[in-house]
């Protein structure tokens, strides 16, 4: 009876696994997001901000872009407030260095920090401001902070300004623009790709009314994504991708040059000298031999080197390459590889520092200008002075680093100064060529053992028109010659060699009146005759197998396309030959002219035989 | 004299196809290999055919040379399509226009120079 509620139970089971899943996978992205945080100035000097709404969305931009994993908070005197829980009120004092001690503490601990203030501590008095300050700076130049970006803002104010001790008025209604300040410091170097992209998103979506582009102001690290890089197409050497890439042949030289535009991305700052240095790394040369690739760089300094919104010369640096021609290395991989491709690859890169020492770092005037002052900002309650940023200039200053910065310029996607290079080479072509040759070779050295060896053919030799003959029928090996015997004297020998059968005459002989000539297993005539008198006889050589398929018309076919092919007469009548079928072999008969033994010219009798399988002459292997 | 220049310019420019381009690739040491392979092939297949269908022909009053024509006209077209398979990315489609050729001459030579077996 229970059957029935088995499959719901199971539905339900699946349903509730897979909301376990999600649930799971939702948790564990949350966990893996990294956490921002931000902190809003709430002191009384903030207020006129609020008023105008400014702080409000700012606040509301920061949170949309980092998600739900944030959490902002008021710093109000010396306490953190979450934001939910602001009190009416705005503080009287403002401790940045106490703020940014306290948000690092809070747990959880935050990636990412924002921190949003005009800049202007009040603890008292105007020294004790600067101490403040000061060591708010000292703590921003720690290794806590992997990166700083801050994005300085002239926003709408509208409320009182305060001097110095945070209490007494400096103005009761002040409207216009104020300096703002957001700070954006990246805590966990984990969290660097969304730091990047929060800080560009901010940058890009917040447009105050009548403001101008949003700066984002790099502070530190001065060391990475500072210089950017453009690599362009030089002599030999082309980019494709930001990759160097090269085309050389195996053995031939590898010089050329690309050209590489340095172009700051340094707000605000300028490098008055620097070397640049590059060097060859993990150079792959993969079936190729090393070679040595070292590049030099012409020039191999950068000077005045400003912001890319300042005026600036060119930056452009040669990249010559000039080494010795890679060779294939001698492996089967390494052929098998020339046969397969026409180009190896040699990978690497080079890597690529610009040196700068610390003194050489300048703060340029259009940031001092336009958005610092160290007027008494406690006591001038001008719009040209309450529009910038208190010692915005010396916080860039205490940045600067007092030791040599080892700046990796920026190449395309890579901001650790690497110059990814791949150069094809072409492979020799021998190799396949070689192959190719080392084939037909051995095929023609199968045909040619082939047919030494592997055919085993009879041959018959017959003499007096076909109606005898001269010997049994035999077989013919390298270096084993048949013997041609005329009056019981050895006239000539057929043998076999590698451009085919060849009859030999001995000394006092000739055959066709020359010492040698070819035969052809098809069928052939020769004469053997004394050299002295010219007396022979002719002999009909052939293989068996032609004889029986017919000599004559096997011979007029042997010079055709494929040749050397038995055939028979068109009628059919296959064993009609001239020489006979193996089915009447003609008797043996010893070749004789007559002038011996013989009385009726056509050889001597008595030695006429059709026994094929008499002893083999052991004198005929070695004639 | 303008049309014949229009059509060569034509042919000669680099239309991406490989039927009516007049270009040479790039050959690799492989694709030559496949092609003595493939070669080899054809002719042992070409050679598999002649000699055990000659004694049938042969019987039914086939002259040999020119069933081995025939044989070698069969095998030279299977060698240019495998010809063309191969370096079809080389040499394209005037290579083969070629050797169509110079198989329908070949072709016409044997037709006309076939041998009529004798009647006895």
């Amino acid at each position: 009876m229970s059957y029935p509620l088995l499959p719901m139970k199971l539905k339900r089971l699946a349903w509730l696994g897979c909301v376990l899943c999600l649930l799971a996978a939702h948790a564990a992205a949350q966990a893996n997001s990294p956490r921002h945080r931000i902190l809003i100035d709430r002191s009384g000097s903030m207020e006129g901000f609020f008023t105008t709404s400014q702080i409000q969305n700012v606040q509301s931009l920061l949170q949309n872009l980092s998600g739900a994993q944030s959490d902002a908070y008021y710093f109000i005197d010396t306490d953190l407030v979450p934001v939910s829980q602001a009190p009416p009120n705005f503080g009287a004092d403002t401790y940045l260095r106490n703020a940014l001690d306290r948000a690092l503490a809070q747990p959880p601990a935050p990636a990412i920090l924002w921190l949003i203030t005009d800049n202007q501590p009040s603890v008292g008095n105007q020294t004790d401001s600067d101490k403040d300050i000061a060591q708010f700076y000292d703590r921003l130049r720690s290794d806590a902070i992997k990166r700083l970006y801050f994005f300085p803002l002239k926003l709408d104010f509208k409320g009182k300004l305060y001097r110095e001790d945070g209490h007494a008025l400096l103005t009761p209604n002040y409207e216009g623009k104020r300096g703002l300040l957001v700070y954006a410091l990246l805590l966990d170097a984990q969290a660097q790709d969304e730091f990047e992209r929060v800080t560009k998103e901010f940058q890009s979506r917040f447009q105050p009314a009548g403001a101008s582009e949003l700066q984002r102001i790099l502070i530190k690290p001065l060391q990475q994504d500072t210089i950017t890089a453009e690599l362009t197409d030089g002599n030999k050497f082309h980019i494709a991708n930001d990759t160097v890439t090269g085309d050389f042949a195996e053995g031939a030289r590898i010089n050329g040059d690309f050209n590489i535009k340095l172009t700051s991305k340094l707000g605000q700052m300028r490098i008055s000298r620097g070397d640049v240095q590059a060097a060859a790394l993990n150079f792959q040369t993969g079936d190729f031999t090393e070679s040595k690739l070292t590049p030099t760089l012409d020039p191999n300094f950068i000077d005045d080197f400003r912001p890319a919104n300042e005026p600036q010369k060119e930056h452009n640096i040669k990249v010559k390459f000039d080494a010795d021609g890679v060779h294939i290395r001698r492996n089967l991989v390494s052929w098998w590889n020339c046969i397969t491709h026409n180009r190896g690859d040699i990978t690497g890169h080079i890597k690529m520092t610009i040196n700068v020492p610390g003194q050489n770092f300048d703060v340029v005037t259009s940031l001092t200008n336009e958005f610092s002052t160290s007027r008494d900002i406690y006591n001038d309650a001008s719009a040209n002075t309450q529009s910038r940023i208190y010692k915005l200039d010396e916080l860039v200053k205490r940045m600067l680093p007092e030791q040599q910065v080892n700046i990796q310029p920026r190449i395309g996607n890579s901001t650790d100064g690497l110059i990814p290079v791949r150069l094809t080479v072409q492979y020799p072509k021998w190799p396949a060529f070689a192959l190719v040759v080392l084939i037909i070779a051995l095929l023609l050295l199968a045909l040619f053992a082939f047919r030494l060896f592997g055919r085993g053919q009879t041959y018959r030799l017959t003499w007096d028109n076909g109606n005898y003959r001269a010997c049994p029928d035999f077989r013919l090996w390298p270096l084993v010659g048949q013997r041609v015997e005329l009056d019981n004297r050895t006239a000539a020998t057929i043998k076999k060699s590698l451009a085919g059968i060849r009859v030999r005459a001995v000394n006092g002989y000739t055959v066709d009146d020359t010492k040698s000539r070819l035969v052809n297993p098809g069928g052939t005539d020769f004469n053997v005759s004394q050299a002295a008198d010219g007396t022979g006889l002719t002999f009909y050589f052939s293989s068996v197998t032609a004889a029986f398929g017919g000599g004559p018309a096997a011979r007029a076919d042997g010079d055709d396309i494929f040749g050397d092919v038995p055939y028979a007469n068109a009628n059919g009548d296959g064993a009609s030959t001239l020489a006979g079928g193996t089915a009447s072999a003609p008797p043996i008969r010893k070749p004789t002219t007559g002038r011996i033994g013989g009385s009726d010219g056509s050889g001597s009798a008595g030695t006429t035989t059709t026994d094929d399988n008499s002893p083999v002459n052991l004198d005929d292997l070695f004639s | 004299m303008a049309t014949p220049l229009s059509l060569i310019l034509w042919l000669w420019q680099d239309e991406g196809s490989r039927w009516t381009q007049f270009w040479v690739g790039e050959t690799y040491g492989i694709d030559w290999l496949w092609l003595v392979g493939g070669t080899l092939f054809i002719g042992a297949v070409g050679y598999g055919i002649y000699a055990s269908m000659l004694p049938s022909l042969i019987s039914a009053n086939w002259y040999p040379a020119n069933f081995r024509k025939m044989v070698w006209a069969l095998c030279f077209l299977l060698w240019i399509i495998w010809f063309e398979y191969v370096f079809w990315h080389a040499f394209g489609g005037f290579m083969l226009y070629f050797f169509v050729f110079v198989w329908l001459v070949a072709v016409i030579i044997f037709f006309a120079t076939r041998r009529k077996p004798s009647a006895a």
